[in-house]
């Protein structure tokens, strides 16, 4: 129901509360890639705009489900989702946010003008906290800014409203000056990302309120992460079942019940996916047994909103109909909820539906096998992140037990670790991100799950493999974090990768698609040819290591890795140079020195 | 009379032996279809040639019962005891063909020993019951002294590849070292409490291959006033010239501890095992067995 825009809105009551929600993601989608093109560094990075919506989608569709007509219960909703569904660095801060805010609505069934302010201050309390070195400069200042306004101007602002564009103002103009809080802002000429990404979950969230309604263009740009034919393959079982479970939330623990079915689940088919919320459970699975599956139900509560499609018939209309595009598994499960009563603005419900499922196809779409239990053979099970089919065998022969796929471009979720910690049959569990921008994530996994778990905080791949030399299967994971943190600070790590874009850092002019150079995630060399920018950056930072290792990534020959040893044999004084082929995407060559 | 017995992986050079009379018995090597007595018909360089050429690695046979028979029965015409001192049972049957010679065998008294060890962990357990024999020792001192002192003995040598104890079947707990993939060198021990071969390091680059066995035979080394040291290698490698100025080093500057230092070139079997290009250190911490 559109809101007139003069009325005076006091009070955002949960269906309120739902559509700002929902608005605010597909705002937030329409501004990712905007958001993105602010990422200071030229480097393909893991992108802000990417890894806010990604976080903010998985936070919006835990409400998709949430019948609660309480703000309270859809705000501890939406932050439990954004807590597993965090991604990057800015989703991590987001998912503190986003918690924060839930905190200050507890127990407040309709929110009021003054508990928006106490949520946004909230929020930023808890983001701050949440950081161990709180940077400046950043989303932090802009929430932090923006909730000091708020919390400045609610005695005198006539209604939400008001409150909203208040805050909003305050938190462009925050925005404004982060530059001259950070100086790789300012050298870049850009504002905050992160920042930038706050405030247009704020400007979403207000589109909500006022009941505008947010043209849906995107979807035709999403990657469809499948294909049609490799799907069809994919069908062991015919039958897509969904249910709702209501639970007696007073005798059982949720938690535990989750875990339960979850596990219960695995007999029945794949695909599984067990979701709950307060006392309702939801359930999806692809089994060949619907009917045994509904009994199960029963025995557990009162199921309701049944769901049974036969995928086997629909994927065969399917390939009948679209001869050109990409399959997209989120189309099963597009058409439901479609006759709920039409409470919120179409084009926002859709939107919703779309990002509910599109989540969904992500998580559910996976094989058989990586629902299975992950078999750990040692006391530790070791689970790490990579890209590239060199690069992962290395890994798992050195002793990982799973690799997560993802990297610099694709940061892997809170929720994507958690699923392996807890299908792997090991209490004690070691994390190796690899990646600056996925150490947060991987941290939250440990306020989740009941194991033994550490994050090595290594920051590239040859931080993993020096890591991984002195895995010691008797040691305890602090044990092993001190250790193995202590040991790969001998490691350098070089990258050569081609500058996504235009930009100015630590002094250099980079022009897009130039080569730049990078040492341990600095950019310090930038140069026309591959071979260039390896002498220059060898020339910056070769000291007396003995130990070169070169991983040549997507697209790169053999051949063309011996010409880089060659180089490096002739104008450098190295015991042994050893050469893999890594595979990894946007990274010609990853180098050790040690 | 006591006489001393043992096998062609002590790695003793022929001077000593000759010095101490002391009797081998050989381990054998076959290579494509041919089989040679450990030490005996092959010397380790025309051996490495024959590995590089060959199709297959080569396999080696325990020495049977009838050779150990041979051997006992013909030092029955000179002695009336013998102590009879082997590899770790835990890598060969060796010490269990002795002891079945040892049953059928009337004429003499047998004692038969598992150094736990091979190469010159073995030596020195052999080199100590020598100079026990020529201090007078009865049997009974020599195998208690034996017995004791076998757990002071350390071994921590490196592999260019692990493929041959793979293939050997000779890698126990090693086995979590493998992988074909990505290159590393490790460090394995083969412990006197178990007398298996078990992984001990990981490690990149062979100067910090170096370094980290030094550093372990230093470590074994801790606490004893008195130590032998023994240098095992197969191919005369750079790194294995690296290893020695190492350590050579180390020891000349500290003043620990007082120390013998040896050097034994490894057998063709013991080789065959672990490829040409092994090279490790023996630790054995106890009185020193120069002249």
């Amino acid at each position: 129901m559109p809101i007139n825009n003069k009325e005076k809105i006091t009070a955002v009551d949960a269906e309120q509360f739902k559509d700002m929600m929902f608005t605010s993601l597909y705002w937030l989608k329409e501004q990712k890639s905007f958001i993105d093109s602010l990422n200071v560094f030229p480097v393909p990075d893991g992108d802000t705009g990417t890894n806010m919506y990604l976080t903010f989608k998985e936070a919006v569709s835990s409400l998709e489900d949430n019948n609660s007509g309480s703000v309270s219960n859809l705000a501890a909703a939406l932050a439990k989702g954004a807590l597993m569904g965090a991604r990057g660095n800015s989703g991590v801060i987001l998912s503190q946010l986003i918690r924060g805010f839930a905190q200050a609505l507890k127990n407040k069934k309709k929110m009021k003008t003054k508990d928006l302010a106490k949520a946004l201050e909230k929020a930023s309390e808890v983001a701050y906290h949440g950081v161990l070195k709180p940077v400046e400069g950043t989303i932090l200042t802009v929430s932090r800014e923006a909730a000091e306004k708020a919390t400045a101007e609610v005695g005198s602002v006539k209604d939400l409203l008001e409150l909203f564009e208040i805050t909003i103002k305050a938190a462009e103009e925050s925005l404004e000056r982060t530059p001259e809080l950070l100086a790789v802002l300012k050298e870049a000429e850009v504002v905050d990302a992160g920042g930038q990404g706050y405030l247009t979950i704020l400007e979403g969230m207000l589109k909500g309120l006022k009941g505008e309604k947010i043209e849906y263009q995107a979807a035709a740009a999403e990657e469809k992460t499948r294909k049609r034919s490799e799907i069809a393959e994919d069908i062991k079982f015919t039958y897509c079942t969904q249910m709702l479970i209501e639970i007696d939330s007073r005798k059982n623990k949720i938690d535990r019940v989750i875990d339960k079915i979850r596990k219960d689940m695995q007999s029945y088919g794949d695909s599984i996916m067990v979701v709950g919320s307060d006392d309702v459970i939801k359930i999806h699975v692809h089994t060949n047994h619907p009917g045994v599956l509904l009994e199960y139900g029963l025995k557990k509560g009162k199921v309701f909103d049944i769901k049974i499609d036969n995928m086997r018939k629909q994927n065969q209309e399917k390939v009948e109909l679209e001869n050109e595009a990409d399959f997209d598994h989120s189309q099963f499960h597009h058409s439901k909820n479609e006759s709920e009563a039409d409470s919120k603005p179409k084009e926002n419900k859709d939107a919703a539906a779309e990002a509910v499922t599109e989540s969904e196809s992500k998580e559910i779409v996976p094989n058989a096998e990586e629902d299975a239990e992950i078999v750990v053979d040692k006391n530790i099970g070791i689970i790490s992140v990579a890209n590239g089919e060199g690069v992962v065998n290395i890994l798992k022969e050195l002793g990982v037990d799973y690799v997560i796929k993802g990297g610099q471009s694709m940061n892997p979720s809170t929720n994507d670790f958690l699923e392996v910690v807890e299908r792997m049959n090991t209490e004690q569990i070691i994390i190796l991100p690899n990646n600056k921008n996925i150490i947060s994530a991987a941290k939250q996994v440990s306020e989740l799950s009941q194991k033994n778990i550490e994050v090595i905080e290594t920051r590239s791949i040859p931080q993993a493999v020096t890591a991984l030399m002195i895995f010691d299967d008797q040691a305890s994971p602090s044990e092993l974090k001190e250790s193995m943190e202590a040991e790969i600070k001998h490691v350098k790590t070089l990258e050569i990768t081609k500058a996504v874009k235009d930009s100015k850092i630590n002094g250099l002019e980079i022009k897009k698609d130039n080569y730049i150079g990078l040492k341990d995630g600095d950019i310090l060399v930038s140069a026309d040819t591959e071979k260039e920018t390896v002498i220059n950056l060898l020339k910056e930072v070769a000291e007396d290591e003995e130990l070169v290792t070169i991983y040549y990534g997507e697209g790169i020959t053999e051949t063309e890795a011996e010409e880089i040893r060659k180089i490096m044999e002739e104008n450098f004084d190295f015991d042994e140079i050893e050469i893999y082929p890594g595979g990894q995407p946007l990274y010609p060559f990853i180098i050790s020195l040690e | 009379m006591i006489a001393l017995v043992t096998d062609s992986t002590c790695d003793l050079p022929a001077d000593i032996l000759a010095k101490y009379q002391i009797e081998i018995v050989p381990l054998t090597v076959h290579i494509e279809e041919d089989t040679y007595y450990d030490k005996v018909d092959l010397e380790s360089e025309e051996f490495y040639a024959m590995m590089e050429s060959a199709v297959e690695l080569p396999t080696t046979s325990q020495p049977s019962v009838g050779l150990f028979m041979d051997k006992y029965k013909k030092l029955a015409e000179n002695y009336d005891q013998v102590i009879s001192i082997h590899l770790s049972s835990a890598l060969s049957g060796t010490c269990e063909s002795a002891r079945l010679a040892a049953a059928q065998i009337d004429e003499l008294e047998i004692e038969i020993i598992d150094s736990k060890s091979t190469s010159s962990g073995l030596g020195f357990m052999v080199l100590l019951a020598a100079k026990m024999l020529t201090n007078d020792k009865n049997m009974d001192e020599i195998k208690e002294t034996l017995m004791q002192e076998r757990e002071k003995l350390t071994i921590y040598f490196t592999v260019n590849e692990l493929s041959y104890l793979e293939k050997g079947g000779r890698i126990g707990k090693a086995q979590a070292f493998l992988g074909n993939i990505f290159n590393f060198n490790p460090i394995l021990e083969l412990s006197a409490a178990t007398g298996e071969i078990t992984p001990k390091e990981k490690i990149r680059g062979y100067k910090k291959t170096n370094q980290k066995m030094v550093e372990l035979a230093l470590e074994a080394a801790a606490g004893s006033d008195k130590v032998n040291f023994a240098y095992i290698y197969g191919k005369n490698s750079d790194n294995y010239k690296q290893l020695k100025n190492l350590l050579g080093t180390e020891l000349q500057s500290q003043n620990n501890f007082e120390y013998l230092l040896l050097e034994n070139r490894i057998g063709t079997v013991l080789s065959s095992h672990t490829g040409p290009l092994v090279y490790g250190i023996v630790i054995y911490r106890g009185e020193l067995l120069g002249e």
